[in-house]
């Protein structure tokens, strides 16, 4: 009983954290927008030709940018508590439908990135802690340092000209509906996913190998050995299982990192993501366009960082007893 | 076992590459270097807009591949003796509606263009528009306040489209609504963030065209993916070629290059502080830049020197005397330096911006150059919509500036140099107001006579040079990469480059 009033506090403080972080985010972001030079009025109205002071002025009152500070920022926020994120300046369609239609596969390219990154990194871990010490291990620890190192714009440029320009076999860019060609749509999808990915894949690879070290030493799997359980089945189904944990940890808290990361693949693969969008609207100065943008990545983050975190409660007590 | 696994990858990519371009028959596909802010018919948003709008509207005139004037939803048109009054004869066309095209759509798309609640770019040119009279279905008749030479061209501008005056009266306040005009391509899906998609209006007026059933607009911001994209054949053409690119796309046998001289680089200076309010300064910057410098450094040797004024030959005001009135000579321009006050030189703001590599890369260039002759410029390099803010409100030294004139009529002078009560715009020099360009300026815009025109403009060279409120650098190449098995495709002459879209209408696909 005490231990679920506990979970409850625990719970009920995190969301509280969570809020007040996302209201600090949405204050830095409004004020960051309208103190960098740049006029979203003159951008609108053209870049080739002079419109009269009239024009500006009426578009200004329009778009409600003539009004003070701190008006327009707590009428904004007013409005963002509903979930009302305003309209884009420079089309007046609403900004969620904005974030609704790119944010899908922003997370598309994100959750591919981890199953690539998983599928290639566990196994690579697994093999590096069976071969600790021996040349194997050595080629793989090197490898994972390479992929970590390596920036995603440079391993997506030699992907691009190995296997679009020289090769022939995938489009170097864009995306199709999966609807209308789903074949397509994965082709397009591979090589951005993989760019993501690969450093994933190096640090699952690293984590899966230490992870599983420390579950190799560990009495009860010499104590299983001693009792002359098969090696595959010591490996298994019991160091494996054990050394799974922090693994998916990682993998869990890489969703958040990986929002920040699909910003470079998705200009380098033109995938028409939240980041590419919000890389636009910031230089339209779309001013509600990028408020809402970030807000919901920063949204997203905490979310998937308060889950994983309540996660490790769920799974060792110790931590909720220690917070509470 | 391993030669076996290997196989069925190879496999597998080859029947996914084979399957790929099936559905992309008779679709050509044009990579846009930047996703259009608006498709609002009357504002010019810059050259990816226009592209698509030229695929989408035609005006009562257009610019045609040849850089003349061509007729288009008017077959013909008359201009009184006076000057004073335009009529036009439409010919048989119609939206993609369906509904003809009328003098009272004409009637409307002005009305609506002129009206309180307009943003149109030209609205200041076009308001010389005193009434528009409806004569017959098929004639209409423009009155103007005063002559005014240029008007044609004002109306072949790519903002200038005839709109259905139903569609107007829906749908004239909502900047979202799905576009509807009487050019070669109708409008069917704007896919945000992604591409805008286009298909063959079957009732052109023009026959036999387009020749593409399907157009698609993909948005390829990245100069390298926009690259990539024509390389591997994922897109059939792209605008805005990065001169970096230029010699290897050159080289590419599947690819030509479509390029026109026509925009130029310049700097502008704000007249209001010493020492570029004193003309021997300008002109002392003039004669300190080495051209081919800015040429090789910024565009890769893709351009030409640009000595005295931006003016094509043949056009009015053209004078090959003055074509080369400046050279490059530290040496005398160390001399006005000090004739100026100025023998040590001086620091001043030079703004750019770091968003486009071409721009700074010529205010890097310029910076070295001037160094040369003592002056030490300070490089202020916000990103783009940063620049227009300062550029806007006259905030700078001087700044770097790509333009081209809107219209080839030499009235495109008017917008940079004339003085007048907005001292402060986009595309002059803040402050400078000279009586006698402004004059001049006058005098051509009324000027019937065609050799009193030309003279007008030829005294107004030799003021412009004399005052130098800008220093003009170099024509730069602005180029167009186009697939080989795509044909029609034109880069407009001269300044009219960026109304290149007008062209798609004559593509096909082999």
């Amino acid at each position: 009983m005490t231990g679920l009033l506990g979970f409850i506090s625990f719970l009920s403080r995190r969301v509280v954290t969570a809020c007040v972080q996302l209201l600090i985010v949405a204050t830095v972001v409004f004020s960051v927008m309208r103190v960098m030079p740049g006029d979203p009025v003159m951008l609108l109205l053209g870049t080739e030709t002079n419109p009269s002071p009239e024009t500006v002025a009426a578009m200004r009152h329009q778009l409600n940018l003539d009004r003070p500070f701190l008006e327009q920022y707590s009428d904004w926020l007013g409005r963002v508590v509903h979930f009302d994120f305003g309209n884009s300046l420079t089309n007046n369609f609403p900004v969620a439908d904005y974030v609704a239609d790119a944010l899908p596969r922003t997370l598309e390219l994100a959750l591919a990135a981890i199953i690539v990154g998983t599928l290639i990194g566990v196994p690579l871990g697994i093999a590096a802690a069976l071969h600790r010490g021996r040349w194997l291990d050595s080629a793989l620890t090197s490898l994972a340092t390479l992929g970590i190192s390596v920036p995603v714009y440079i391993l997506g440029s030699l992907l691009i000209v190995v296997f679009s320009l020289r090769l022939g076999w995938l489009p170097a860019s864009g995306y199709t509906d999966i609807g209308r060609n789903a074949v397509e749509h994965f082709r397009r999808l591979s090589m951005p996913a993989f760019t993501l990915g690969f450093g994933l894949a190096a640090s699952i690879a690293r984590m899966t190998r230490a992870s599983m070290l420390e579950i190799l030493g560990r009495d009860f799997v010499r104590a299983l050995r001693a009792k002359g359980i098969s090696e595959r089945m010591v490996i298994w189904k019991h160091v494996l299982r054990n050394a799974a944990i922090p693994v998916v940890t990682i993998i869990g808290l890489q969703l958040g990192n990986l929002m920040g990361g699909t910003v470079l693949v998705e200009a380098l693969f033109n995938w028409p993501g939240l980041a590419t969008r919000l890389v636009n609207a910031v230089q339209n100065r779309n001013y509600p366009l990028v408020q809402g943008s970030i807000l919901v990545i920063a949204a997203l983050f905490i979310a998937i960082n308060m889950g994983v975190e309540l996660l490790y409660g769920v799974i060792d007590p110790r931590i909720r007893r220690r917070r509470s | 076992m391993r030669t076996s696994f290997k196989t069925i990858l190879l496999a597998a990519t080859f029947s996914l590459t084979a399957l790929a371009p099936a559905w992309a028959a008779k679709t050509l596909y044009f990579g846009l270097s930047v996703e259009p802010s608006t498709l609002e018919a009357s504002v010019q948003a810059g050259t990816a807009a226009r592209t698509v709008r030229l695929a989408i509207h035609r005006g009562l005139l257009n610019y045609g591949v040849d850089g003349k004037l061509s007729s288009e939803l008017a077959q013909s048109y008359s201009v009184s003796p006076d000057g004073k009054e335009y009529t036009f004869i439409l010919r048989k066309a119609s939206f993609h509606d369906g509904e003809p095209v009328t003098a009272e759509d004409v009637k409307a798309t002005f009305a609506w263009l002129l009206g309180p609640n307009s943003r149109a770019t030209y609205k200041g040119e076009l308001g010389v528009i005193d009434s528009i009279e409806v004569v017959d279905p098929q004639t209409v008749r423009f009155h103007l306040k005063n002559v005014f030479v240029p008007f044609p061209h004002y109306l072949a501008l790519a903002e200038s489209a005839i709109l259905p005056k139903a569609w107007l009266e829906k749908n004239g306040t909502n900047p979202n609504a799905a576009p509807v005009g009487a050019g070669p391509f109708q409008f069917v899906t704007w896919s945000r963030g992604r591409e805008i998609v286009l298909k063959k209006f079957p009732g052109y007026y023009k026959a036999g065209k387009p020749g593409v059933d399907e157009l698609h607009f993909q948005f390829t911001t990245d100069d390298d993916t926009r690259v990539n994209a024509i390389r591997t054949g994922d897109v059939d053409i792209i605008e805005y070629v990065p001169w970096k690119d230029l010699p290897a796309l050159k080289k590419d046998k599947n690819i030509r290059i479509e390029s026109t001289s026509g925009p130029f680089m310049m700097l502008q200076f704000n007249t209001h502080f010493e020492p570029f309010s004193k003309p021997e300064v300008r002109q002392a910057v003039s004669y300190a830049i080495n051209r081919a410098v800015v040429i090789d450094t910024a565009f890769n040797g893709a351009g030409t020197p640009l000595y005295g004024l931006p003016f094509v030959k043949g056009a009015p005001g053209y004078n090959p005397a003055l074509e080369n009135y400046f050279s490059y000579n530290p040496a005398k321009a160390k001399e006005l330096l000090a004739k100026a006050g100025y023998p040590n030189g001086f620091k001043a703001r030079l703004l750019a911006t770091a968003q486009y590599g071409y721009h700074m890369n010529t205010a890097i260039a310029v910076k070295s150059e001037l160094a040369k002759v003592g002056i030490d410029a300070d490089l202020d390099l916000p990103d783009w919509a940063g620049r227009m803010a300062k550029n806007n409100a006259g905030n700078y030294d001087f700044v770097v500036a790509g333009t081209a004139g809107d219209i080839t009529d030499p009235d495109w002078l008017s917008n940079f140099y004339y003085g007048g009560k907005q001292l402060v715009r986009m595309n002059n020099s803040p402050y400078f107001d000279d009586p006698e360009i402004n004059r001049l300026l006058d005098a051509g815009r009324v000027t019937l006579d065609e050799t009193a025109r030309a003279k007008i403009y030829d005294e107004f060279a030799k003021r412009a040079l004399e005052l130098s409120p800008f220093a003009y650098i170099m024509w730069r190449d602005q180029s167009y990469a186009v697939r080989s098995n795509v044909s029609g495709f034109t880069n407009l002459p001269g300044f009219l480059s960026f109304q290149s879209g007008y062209s798609l209408e004559n593509v096909t696909l082999k």
